[in-house]
């Protein structure tokens, strides 16, 4: 018995390694559809507060940006609070105008040794590379059907 | 002749199950009586829960019990359909048996490290990681996250399945059972665990339902007993599956049923695949406020019998939530009951540990 | 001479930092997928050591619950020079999303200095390759090492609050009882046919020998104790759930009890579990179960200190908002 975990363990050394050798480079962990950090579009964002009310972790507040937004004229955007958020994913899902995303970024590329790093304000939340997209709302939200079937 | 002693044991021990502590009491090197000492992981979810809305209360359902959060989050998905009073679709019925058994094989993959570790034992723990991350890969995958998954969600389930699902799915079952051969082979199959296991920590099925103990520890004494075959809820009644149980009730035995498990689970996921199509309805729109009533669900989870009992006044968040813990009798009355009728040694108590595989988080909860 | 010397020293200490094997909490499932072959730490000079006192570093996986705060001191304390605390997970750094939590700490920093941060909720393995990778690279740069903070007066000033919040609490006078209750045991008063459970209600005076005469018809398992607090009506109500392990039908003995005067006879003695449920809802609830030999603090002790905090007139998030986050529920 011991000696046919000897033959397979032989085995797999003689195979490729299974250690992924220098994660930075691999990405051994990304997928798809994988929920990382949001992104903000800020021409879309009208300031419903609907993700800060949906929000279970209470990680987004509304707060006041300079600038000229004509769909949004309180000038209300969501900060959102990096280090206290889950990544479920539902203020994505609940967002009436489309305005969040949600990235493939995740506590890799947040790593800090300061952790004041982390509490994204709007401007910083709608300069993130759009080619990272993973969730959209499409995915998440609610195709009608009726209650029974 | 020994004097009797205490002996403080864990929570920062590498034996212990988790954050966990006990004290013990010894005469000579013999284990006598085991007083748990809990609350290193407590957070208080049943009040966190009434704070929340219905609709992102299931981020908090399925936290306190990391190695197999979707039995419980499927369980709690179940308790609102009840008091929402919805009919999720056959799909979502389907996929959520899916998740919930691909769960029990993660944790039960996690238990091997416990398991073999308990025992000395490396190599098995290596390939069982390997295992595990092949799991998770797929949850990733699917859901978007490899450990907390919140995709078992009132109504359904919370997205449409990537292209692809069904193939990859099963390829995964075959991988998973290959490997799980394998690690089968190199921990069953060793001398040295089968001396450190065998006639160790022996208990009967019927006295441990008596003791509240359900699940694996029930099984591996040779009673047939499965909330997945005597209450069946999504639909489990309409795949086939075995029930698996041991003979002598003791360390060895319920290693082997949790082996067992972990094909009928994939057992059960080639056939419920089948039934998760593409393009299909996954998700019933619930509404923000719930009707007054009661939500009840039993589930097996990988450790047991686990319910979950929602009450609600109507209004937007619920009123009372109530969960039942698998571990709690596994750790207080079930190790008691070994400790007073065989003599264990401090030596064996991490095997005896390992072999009711207890979830800590889920007694402080 | 001298700095050549301590280079060589903060180089060879990068090379082997031990980690105490401490899991506190949900972030150290991800551990194993780092330290076996997955992403194998040990190519980074990485171990987890049982012992504090070989140990260079430990680290904050996910949230603080009060007891493993002070466990945690106590190892850090033991841990010899220089030693390091780094933090994973979202709960380490903010409270997370157990911020209305009132059996956790919100904040590593209030009691360590920290070295790192990796946010996520779960950090995936390759996310602590970021701080393992990072820590190592400042620990060869001469990392000073991290000290404990002023956390006594602190925990105190906490603890001390909610003890008067309980004394205050318990010298209130409870609401009169205002609730309709007809007992309909043996029948039914719900039944759930697909869940094969029956809920049924019985007097508190009757509820052992009830429970006693189902315990000898084959409801051999009592599953859980389930209470539900009604401060408008003045009473607590109690499921006793338990199962028929013949067939698998499940009854839930439905009783109340005034709040004013929270006593039921205790079942320890039908049910041997019942000793734990019991004691678990006697600490979060404030019922008292007569004859029980040990009713006591439990999961709770240490963790809290005021009243029973799953009574639904114990407004906890309000408190903890108050007191760990200044007031403000969106801050940190």
């Amino acid at each position: 018995m011991v000696l046919s975990t000897i033959v397979k363990s032989i085995e797999y050394m003689l195979k490729r390694p299974y250690t992924r050798l220098v994660p930075a480079k691999s990405r051994p962990f990304k997928t798809e559809r994988l929920r990382g950090a949001h992104l903000l579009d800020m021409s879309k964002c009208t300031g419903c507060s609907m993700c800060q009310l949906v929000c279970p972790a209470n990680a987004i507040d509304m707060v006041e940006v300079e600038g000229n937004y004509p769909q949004n004229p309180r000038r209300r955007f969501p900060r959102i609070d990096l280090h206290k958020c889950t990544y479920c994913g539902l203020c994505v899902e609940y967002c009436p105008f489309n305005a969040l995303y949600m990235t493939s970024i995740t506590g890799f590329e947040l790593y800090t040794r300061d952790k004041k790093t982390t509490l994204k304000t709007p401007l910083e939340l709608s300069k993130v590379d759009p080619s990272l997209i993973t969730v959209r709302r499409e995915m998440l939200a609610v195709k009608e059907v009726k209650p029974g079937g | 002749m020994a004097g009797s002693y205490t002996v403080y044991f864990g929570p920062q021990h590498p034996g212990a199950p988790g954050n966990i502590g006990f004290k013990l009491e010894l005469e000579g090197e013999r284990v006598v009586k085991a007083e748990l000492i809990p609350g290193f992981l407590h957070r208080g979810f049943e009040k966190m829960i009434e704070n929340r809305k219905w609709e992102n209360s299931y981020v908090l359902s399925y936290r306190f019990c990391v190695e197999d959060p979707d039995s419980l989050e499927v369980a709690y998905a179940e308790a609102l359909d009840k008091v929402f009073r919805v009919e999720p679709p056959e799909k979502a019925r389907y996929f959520r048996m899916i998740q919930a058994e691909f769960s029990r094989i993660a944790s039960h993959m996690f238990w091997v490290h416990f398991m073999a570790g308990s025992t000395g034992l490396r190599t098995p723990a290596y390939w069982a990681s390997a295992a595990r991350e092949e799991i998770l890969k797929w949850f990733a995958w699917v859901t978007g996250h490899r450990v907390y998954h919140n995709f078992s969600v009132p109504g359904g389930i919370r997205g449409e399945v990537p292209e692809g699902f069904g193939e990859r799915t099963t390829q995964l079952t075959y991988l998973v059972e290959d490997i799980v051969k394998d690690v089968e082979k190199a921990l069953l199959g060793n001398r040295v665990f089968k001396r450190r296991t065998r006639g160790v920590g022996v208990i009967k099925g019927d006295v441990a339902l008596k003791l509240g103990a359900t699940g694996p520890v029930v099984r591996g004494g040779g009673l047939k007993y499965d909330t997945r075959k005597i209450a069946p809820y999504e639909r489990y009644d309409k795949v086939s599956f075995e029930i698996p149980v041991g003979e002598v009730g003791d360390s060895y035995d319920r290693a082997l049923v949790r082996f067992r498990e972990v094909y009928e689970s994939l057992k059960i996921i080639r056939q419920a695949v089948l039934e998760v199509r593409r393009g299909e309805p996954y998700r019933v729109k619930v509404p923000l406020t719930a009707p007054p009533g009661r939500g009840y669900a039993r589930v097996e989870a990988a450790r047991g019998e686990y319910t979950v009992h929602v009450v609600s006044t109507g209004g937007r968040s619920p009123y009372r939530v109530r969960f039942k813990s698998p571990s709690l009798p596994l750790l207080t009355t079930v190790l008691n009951y070994i400790l007073e009728n065989e003599e264990v040694t401090i030596a064996d108590l991490p095997v005896i540990f390992a072999s009711l595989d207890p979830c800590a988080p889920d007694i402080d909860r | 001479m001298a700095s050549v010397m301590k280079r060589l020293v903060n180089w060879a200490r990068s090379r082997s930092p031990w980690m105490i094997h401490y899991c506190a909490a949900c972030g150290a499932i991800e551990f194993p997928m780092l330290v076996m072959s997955p992403l194998d730490w040990e190519r980074y000079g990485y171990m987890p050591v049982p012992s504090p006192r070989q140990a260079d570093f430990i680290a904050g996986m996910g949230y603080l619950t009060r007891k493993t705060v002070k466990l945690m001191i106590n190892l850090f304390r033991q841990t010899p020079n220089p030693k390091y605390v780094v933090a994973g997970c979202n709960c380490t750094a903010t409270g997370g999303l157990y911020w209305d939590s009132y059996a956790t700490f919100k904040r590593l920093d209030d009691f360590f200095t920290v070295s790192g941060w990796v946010p996520g909720c779960m950090p995936m393995p390759d996310d602590w390759t970021a701080l393992l990778v990072d820590l190592r690279r400042q620990v060869e740069g001469g990392l000073k090492r991290d000290v404990l903070k002023d956390f006594e007066s602190y925990i105190k000033s906490v603890e001390e609050e909610e003890r008067k919040w309980a004394k205050e609490y318990y010298s209130r006078s409870q609401p009169p009882v205002n609730y309709s209750f007809k007992e309909t045991y043996p029948e039914c008063e719900e039944n759930y046919p697909d869940l094969k459970l029956c809920v049924t209600s019985v007097g508190r005076e009757k509820l052992r020998s009830v429970l006693g005469e189902l315990k000898s018809k084959g409801f051999q398992l009592l599953l859980n104790i389930d209470a539900v607090d009604y401060p408008k009506n003045g009473v607590i109500e109690l499921y006793y759930v338990v199962e028929n392990t013949g067939d698998g039908s499940q009854m839930a003995v439905k009783t109340f009890t005034p709040r004013g005067d929270p006593v039921v006879e205790s079942v320890h003695d039908i049910y041997p579990n019942a000793l734990y449920i019991e004691r678990e809802v006697y600490e979060m609830m404030g019922v008292v179960f007569r004859g029980h030999p040990d009713l006591r603090k439990w999961i709770l002790d240490g963790n809290w200190e005021g009243p029973p905090p799953l009574r639904k007139d114990v407004d906890t998030a309000s408190y903890v908002v108050k007191t760990f986050y200044k007031g403000d529920r969106y801050g940190r």
